[in-house]
């Protein structure tokens, strides 16, 4: 996609975000005049970040094990509560292992201490909808007995309309209806979230380690450039719904999921090998 | 009097700002707490629950003292806990129990891993430490095997990171344009905010946003807290451990134009409040009439855990009677403080009015049964001088029961 096709859609997209939302353009003008630095309010939490922000050289190959790393990026200010800074708090990586019937990641997160490894085992369809997984939770700690008094595991998966977990060895059997996916698995189909916004229909999202996020939506939202010297189109999705934070994917026009911005925590790509 | 193995465990979680009412089961369809939900129908709950001073430090001092601000010295944050003041981690460690602690603690001058074994957990923002805090509290739920009675405390923060909405004003963190895309799902702004004088960015439309945010937080820790909770039932210390909730203060959130805490409103002053003990606390039971404070909360957990009362818990009361339905007579009033514009305040909760003192004399008296949303000031009307009256005898009740810390003696009787 060229750049002028790009923008096109942007501006149709805006549209039907307009028109979804049902409320007055001028109210965002009215924001976007009150902070001249931020154009899209979608990378409000990592505003800092982003002026230094190098998007990574290569491409998504869906076909190809594929390792996509992002920096965990937080969002704090000083004392005074006036300047604002976003350091980067760890480091999460995913490696795609694709199989002609499903694709399975390999998620290892490290944060503060805090350490979790996980498997997403999912189909092969367009969204990769999750099919079974398992997590395990470990934290850094120079008393070895406290570390292992704390580590957890879960695991869980879905047949039909019944999805099954085991946490620290309790299992649950819970019903479900709809899409199960995965965070692992929609950054890995950023470029196919237009269709999920167009589809309108609820999923449930895997939100590791906290659990299962029921009734989940995507919904086209602002679209724009990275604020940088050289313009990066940029198209955002608000994903929205319980215990979700307007979250947005941010996604160039390789379809690559640049940012994934909550509020005080979000993530950005920083390399595909 | 030691702690003996058949001796209840103790589990105590608590967010921060969570206010009283934003809670599905409690009728309000802007919020899902479908865990929280599911402790309340499991135990015993509280609707007329404050905090003993609606702020983190000042609440949190008062949790594990079993004493008011005005006695313990917290009664800001940052202000320092008296050294002489034992904290319910020294208290039941020396008596028998593991004493176990994970995320926010927040008292000053009071080390947490002085007072409880520390694990690891918490970052100082809800979003980004609360889900480590529950890992760490179920794994320890699940790989626990002591003989002694243990009291795991799991501090969450959330919705407390709703005080960053507001910060950097020039740089915020906030997304003010997702007010457009997600404008039909925007809960409505308080009845007691005034529109016509909203505050620069808040607005009608952007403390409708912040109320937005602030539901989803509580929905994420609400999420947390039901894994801790499955953790816990599906241990092997289910049945015989107490299970407790609450909150250290709630959240403005545009009520009366104000946000954060620190104030006597009901939207800072009352918390949830949840007690689960199977077999012997009462299921699905609301208790929509009993004052109870944050300062009850150590006295029922010594009672449970069948220790002495900690030195001078001179207001505290074990909820235990109400939990249990046994029957008796309950408190008329409680009392809470709080510190602002360099002065220490009280107020005093009755069963149908709220009273506001501050020491130099100004009083607001509220109808809290007909003016839920406190309207109205009644200080001034003479058909409520009694009421008015009444609240001055409590709260010089309330002073002559304490042990006032030296700083605030000022502030004595009314």
């Amino acid at each position: 996609m060229n750049r002028r096709e790009f923008l096109a859609r942007s501006i149709e997209a805006s549209l039907l975000g307009y028109v979804a939302g049902r409320t007055g353009l001028a109210v965002g003008e009215v924001h976007a005049a009150e902070s001249p630095q931020q154009e899209l309010s979608a990378l409000n939490p990592v505003s800092t970040y982003v002026k230094s922000y190098v998007p990574p050289k290569a491409v998504l190959d869906p076909e190809r094990r594929q390792t996509l790393t992002f920096e965990v990026v937080g969002w704090t200010t000083d004392k005074k509560r006036k300047n604002v800074s976003t350091p980067t708090l760890g480091e999460v990586s995913v490696i795609r292992r694709p199989s002609p019937d499903a694709v399975e990641y390999a998620l290892s997160l490290n944060q503060r201490g805090e350490a979790m490894t996980g498997h997403f085992l999912c189909s092969n369809d367009r969204w990769h909808p999750l099919m079974q997984w398992e997590l395990e939770y470990a934290v850094d700690s120079a008393q070895k007995e406290v570390a292992a008094l704390c580590r957890t595991r879960q695991s869980g998966n879905r047949k039909g309309d019944k999805l099954g977990m085991h946490t620290d060895g309790a299992k649950t059997v819970a019903d479900i209806s709809g899409p199960l996916l995965c965070r692992c698995g929609l950054l890995d189909s950023a470029s196919h979230l237009s269709t999920l916004c167009e589809n309108g229909a609820g999923f449930t999202m895997l939100h590791e380690p906290s659990g299962l996020r029921p009734n989940q939506r995507f919904r086209v939202a602002e679209t724009g450039v990275l604020p940088r010297g050289e313009e990066l189109p940029i198209r955002t999705f608000l994903q929205s719904g319980p215990a979700t934070l307007p979250t947005h994917w941010i996604v160039d026009s390789e379809g690559r999921p640049l940012f994934l911005t909550v509020f005080l925590t979000s993530w950005a790509l920083k390399a595909i090998n | 009097m030691p702690a003996n193995t058949s001796a209840p465990n103790i589990v105590f979680v608590h967010v921060d700002q969570m206010r009283h009412d934003a809670i599905s089961a409690f009728g309000n369809a802007h919020v899902e707490t479908p865990n929280i939900d599911r402790l309340i129908a499991a135990g015993t709950s509280f609707s007329r629950s404050y905090s003993a001073n609606p702020v983190c430090c000042p609440a949190r001092a008062c949790w594990y003292t079993g004493r008011v601000s005005s006695e313990h010295g917290v009664v800001e944050n940052k202000f320092p806990l008296l050294e002489s003041v034992p904290d319910l981690g020294q208290w039941m460690g020396a008596r028998g129990y593991g004493c176990y602690y994970t995320g926010k603690w927040h008292i000053p001058n009071r080390r947490v891993d002085r007072s409880f074994t520390l694990l690891p957990g918490g970052s100082g923002h809800g979003e980004q430490g609360d889900a480590g805090v529950a890992s760490v509290a179920c794994g320890f739920l699940h790989n626990y095997a002591d003989e002694r009675p243990f009291f795991l405390n799991v501090g969450f923060l959330n919705p407390h990171d709703c005080c960053f909405l507001d910060f950097a004003p020039r740089n915020p963190a906030t997304k003010f344009g997702a007010s457009d895309v997600l404008h039909a799902e925007l809960p409505p702004a308080p009845g007691s905010f005034d529109k016509s004088n909203g505050r620069g960015k808040w607005d009608e439309t952007g403390v409708r946003l912040y109320n937005y945010y602030y539901y989803r937080m509580v929905e994420m820790v609400d999420a947390e807290v039901g894994r801790v909770f499955d953790a816990l039932r599906n241990s092997r210390h289910a049945r015989n451990t107490l299970f407790i909730f609450t909150s250290d203060h709630g959240e403005m959130g545009g009520h009366h134009n104000r946000f954060k805490k620190g104030q006597f409103y009901d939207a800072a002053l009352r918390v949830p409040l949840v007690y689960v003990l199977p077999g012997q606390i009462r299921q699905g039971n609301r208790d929509e009439e009993s004052l109870v404070s944050g300062v009850d909360i150590p006295a029922t957990i010594l009672d449970y855990a069948g220790l002495e009362r900690m030195p001078r818990m001179t207001i505290a009361k074990s909820l235990r009677p109400l939990l249990e339905g046994t029957p008796g007579e309950w408190r008329d009033y409680v009392v809470a403080e709080s510190f602002s514009e360099s002065d220490l305040r009280r107020v005093v909760c009755m069963k149908d009015f709220k009273v506001f003192f501050n020491p130099a004399g100004a009083v607001q008296l509220y109808n809290v049964k007909d003016d839920p949303l406190e309207m109205t000031d009644l200080a001034g009307s003479a058909q409520h001088a009694g009421q008015l009256e009444q609240a001055r005898a409590f709260h010089n009740e309330y002073v002559d029961r304490i042990e006032l810390h030296p700083k605030y003696q000022s502030f004595a009787k009314v």
